[in-house]
């Protein structure tokens, strides 16, 4: 190895890019928040018009502020410490340009798609599917830059940071592909792989780790990097971050079914997301007082600088959602917190206070040293700092008290639990409207806070030099000089690899065997790690060996991390996807939708409905009593996607089929406080005017049968002749009701499904009859 | 078995099983962390502390 030194420049152009764009989307993403919240409080503030409706507008808040703040965030943050870490310049700067522009420009297609209501009906996975194309060929770009740029590497030891973008790499692709997964019915339109209960799990397992391997693990690793940067000493332990990430790439992916308490998933299902929800205290509260035990001894700089301020109250924050997420996932709090503001409050907790923080903090620190000036105004940053940390106060404090204000309402029941409290929905809407206009102004003054910095942003850079940071390195240094290194085939080949695998080996033909082959591989399982533990006990420093080695040798150990990652999702997935089929469904059958009514879910997940209304009656009395007979799995098992909702603004629809006369819904769409005094629901007029599109028909119901969805071989005509049919009977029910509407309007096809929910048929399955009904 | 994660009852089984991976997991990470060396230690954390040379270094701000 030659000992001339040469001088590296570091791509820091890339940084800057997708710092400004992290500020600026940022700030868009929360305007959008402010007027969706206060639309909550004053419907007319949707203006009559659709696409600032508020079902419009809520999708694009939240991709705004996940793929668009906390995305452009996360890139500027790996691809400042990567290249610091592996002490190497970005593999490309053709890659890296092109993921920054492709970013950009799936962020305004978002934004030019969503308010018009072309979505997947399922959330943070809302667009539509070239989208989806492009979010994936970006992703694979970035990975592409940035295991090259790790291939590259003059530093053979890969910092728990690096492991930590590694995990987000690989899980968010395997995560967002498998949830996206369609089939189009045109350029605009697509219906889920997934259906029913399966798309509800599937969602759940994508929703769930989003928020893990999207908002958490990156931006654990931006602190693993950046605190220790700022508080000027190294991490508190070491030790513990190892713990903290290999726990927390296991135990997250398990964790997604505790969005689906007590709904009617199976509860083995339920059990497994409450019980990993529970473990997950341990990792998160670890690393948690990681990141704040690294402030050791610098506690009094805090006084007066901003970047270790927001830093200490993001981390803060990063404990209290992790301790209020799996306090929500025990049955009994989920019963009183689901579908409520609590779990907005919740998540709020985490997007302003840890993400939206942690981008400040970053922010704030990097500045200086990118643009080689001081910051324009510490004072500045400290108000922000100051206003922001009472607009989360306010924020959560509001959408806390008015959760559990509505949990207990809703839940609430007099005579020995046979009558409801509040009968009315609306009740609990007019207690909580103080509590939500605190929210406007919690989420307001926030805004605020982001727009100084934005300011102070603009100030410190006009005007000045734009560096980059340079090292000096070995000029022929590569990572085979290393004493550490071994070749990535060597590590995989090993002893631990090798037990692992034949160990998993038996634990499948165990699983999956039928008598004997299920004996032989228990008795294998038990043999192996018995050997295992022999081994290890023997030539144990080979093992250390192995894992030492490990550390420095990226592909394995991402293989490794894939590994941990999918078995958590393949427990879930496979037996649902199984389980999954009319046969299986017991008690009550869902009746494939008319091709009106398909029509007409088709708008109703357009217009975002599933986003204030559920359709999922939960397994407990207040919510039998207020809406009907609980829900069955097999309700919805044609449904493409699923619509079980997340949250109650409105009450809950599945069995809203034949609750009202048409006329009723009519009224509503038209002006909802014509039928319920006092209602916050927009007005949606332009359904009694647009006429329906059925140009792409018999496309969707070719696409509903290539999904497993029993239709008959309609033919075009018969398939017209239906929808006319049943769209004549609709309006002439209309007219003689006092509506005068025609039958072509897209009105007819959203009430034809409404008054189909909750109708499916009550059957038995073949082999549950007998048991049932011997 | 798989039949029983189907249909009976005791698929719960499936959650003790994925719990007792879980922490035979948490055990060995952990272990094998309180193993690591000192040198080691020393050497991983003070990574981010290696590089950088900013033309000027701004940690001072000025209001």
């Amino acid at each position: 190895m030659s000992n001339k030194k040469i001088t590296i420049e570091f791509n820091d152009q890339i940084v800057r890019q997708f710092l400004i764009a992290s500020v600026v989307w940022g700030a868009v993403g929360m305007l959008v928040g402010v007027l969706i919240a206060a639309q909550l409080n004053y419907w007319q503030l949707n203006f009559g018009t659709s696409w600032l409706t508020w079902s419009h507008l809520r999708p694009l808040h939240t991709n705004a502020v996940i793929f668009a703040l906390v995305g452009n965030m996360m890139f500027a943050g790996i691809y400042y410490s990567l290249q610091r870490l592996v002490k190497a310049r970005l593999a490309s700067n053709f890659l890296s340009q092109l993921h920054f522009w492709g970013w950009q420009l799936i962020i305004v297609s978002a934004a030019a798609s969503l308010p018009f209501g072309f979505t997947r009906g399922k959330e943070y996975a809302e667009l539509i599917w070239p989208i989806n194309i492009a979010v994936v060929l970006i992703w694979v770009v970035f990975s592409v830059n940035f295991f090259w740029t790790i291939k590259k590497r003059r530093e053979p030891s890969l910092y728990v940071a690096i492991w930590f973008y590694i995990a987000t790499i690989v899980t968010v692709a395997i995560l967002y592909i498998v949830n996206h997964l369609s089939i189009p019915t045109s350029i605009t339109h697509s219906y889920p792989l997934f259906g029913g209960v399966q798309d509800a799990l599937v969602q759940w397992w994508y929703g769930h780790n989003a928020v893990a391997f999207f908002l958490t693990t990156p931006i654990l690793g931006i602190m693993y990097y950046f605190v220790p940067k700022a508080a000027e000493r190294p991490v508190y332990s070491y030790k513990l971050s190892v713990v903290h990430f290999w726990s927390l790439v296991f135990l997250y992916i398990w964790a997604g079914p505790h969005h689906l308490l007590n709904t009617a998933l199976p509860s083995w299902l339920q059990t497994l997301g409450t019980t990993f929800s529970l473990m997950l205290w341990a990792p998160s509260w670890g690393g948690m007082l990681n990141g704040l035990l690294t402030l050791r001894g610098a506690w009094h700089k805090l006084r007066t600088d901003p970047v270790l301020k927001f830093f200490a109250a993001a981390v803060t924050f990063y404990g209290m959602a992790t301790f209020e997420g799996p306090l929500l996932a025990i049955r009994s709090v989920n019963a009183l917190a689901h579908y409520t503001d609590w779990i907005i409050g919740h998540v709020h907790v985490g997007t302003l206070g840890w993400n939206g923080f942690m981008a400040a903090g970053m922010t704030y620190w990097l500045i200086p040293k990118l643009w080689d000036k001081p910051l324009y105004s510490k004072s500045l940053a400290n108000l922000h700092f100051w206003t922001g940390l009472v607009g989360i106060l306010l924020y959560v404090a509001a959408m806390w008290t008015s959760g559990i204000t509505q949990g207990l309402m809703l839940n609430a029941t007099s005579d020995n639990g046979t009558v409801l409290a509040y009968p009315n929905f609306l009740d609990t809407l007019n207690t909580i409207r103080p509590l939500m206009l605190m929210r406007v102004i919690g989420g307001g003054l926030y805004l605020v806070g982001w727009f100084m910095m934005g300011y102070n942003f603009w100030k410190t850079v006009k005007g000045a030099n734009q560096v980059n940071g340079t090292i000096e390195v070995f000029e022929e240094a590569t990572l085979e000089d290393s004493s550490t290194y071994k070749s990535p085939i060597a590590l995989i080949f090993s002893t631990p690899v090798l037990f692992s695998v034949i160990g998993s080996l038996f634990a499948c033909v165990w699983m999956f065997g039928k008598d004997f082959l299920s004996i032989v591989g228990l008795i294998g399982l038990v043999l192996i790690v018995v050997l295992a533990f022999a081994h290890f006990e023997s030539k144990g420093k080979k093992w250390e060996d192995w894992y030492n080695k490990l550390l420095v040798t990226s592909l394995p150990f991402t293989v490794l991390t894939v590994l941990a990652v999918i078995a958590g999702g393949l427990i879930q997935i496979i037996p649902t996807v199984v389980m999954h089929n009319a046969q299986s469904a017991e008690d009550r059958k869902q009746t494939p939708y008319t091709p009106l009514e398909l029509q007409g879910r088709d708008i109703y997940v357009r217009e975002g409905c599933y986003l204030c209304h559920s359709q999922m009656i939960r397994t407990l009395v207040p919510d039998v009593l207020r809406y009907g007979d609980y829900s069955r799995l097999g309700e919805s098992i044609y449904d493409h996607p699923y619509q079980w909702g997340s949250k109650r603004n409105g009450p809950d629809l599945a069995r809203v089929g034949g609750k009202y006369p048409n006329i009723w819904h009519l009224r509503h769409m038209e002006d909802p406080r014509a039928t319920s005094a006092g209602s916050n629901m927009p007005t949606f007029k332009w359904l009694l005017e647009n006429e329906l599109n059925n140009s792409t028909l018999n496309r969707k119901i070719e696409v509903q049968r290539t999904l497993g969805v029993p239709y008959p071989n309609w033919t075009a005509e018969e398939i017209k002749k239906l929808v006319q049919t049943q769209a004549n009977g609709i309006a002439s029910d209309l007219n003689a009701a006092g509506g005068i509407i025609q039958s072509d309007r897209e009105i007819i096809a959203l009430i034809a499904y409404l008054q189909q929910l909750g109708k499916a048929k009550i059957t038995f399955t073949q082999s549950l009859a007998p048991q049932i009904n011997p | 078995m798989f039949k029983h994660l189907l249909i009976y009852d005791s698929t719960t089984l499936a959650t003790v099983i994925a719990f007792i991976t879980a922490s035979s997991i948490f055990c060995t990470i952990s272990y094998r962390a309180i193993r690591m060396k000192k040198s080691e230690i020393e050497k991983f954390e003070n990574l981010p502390f290696e590089t950088d040379r900013n033309p000027v270094s701004h940690d001072t701000h000025t209001s």
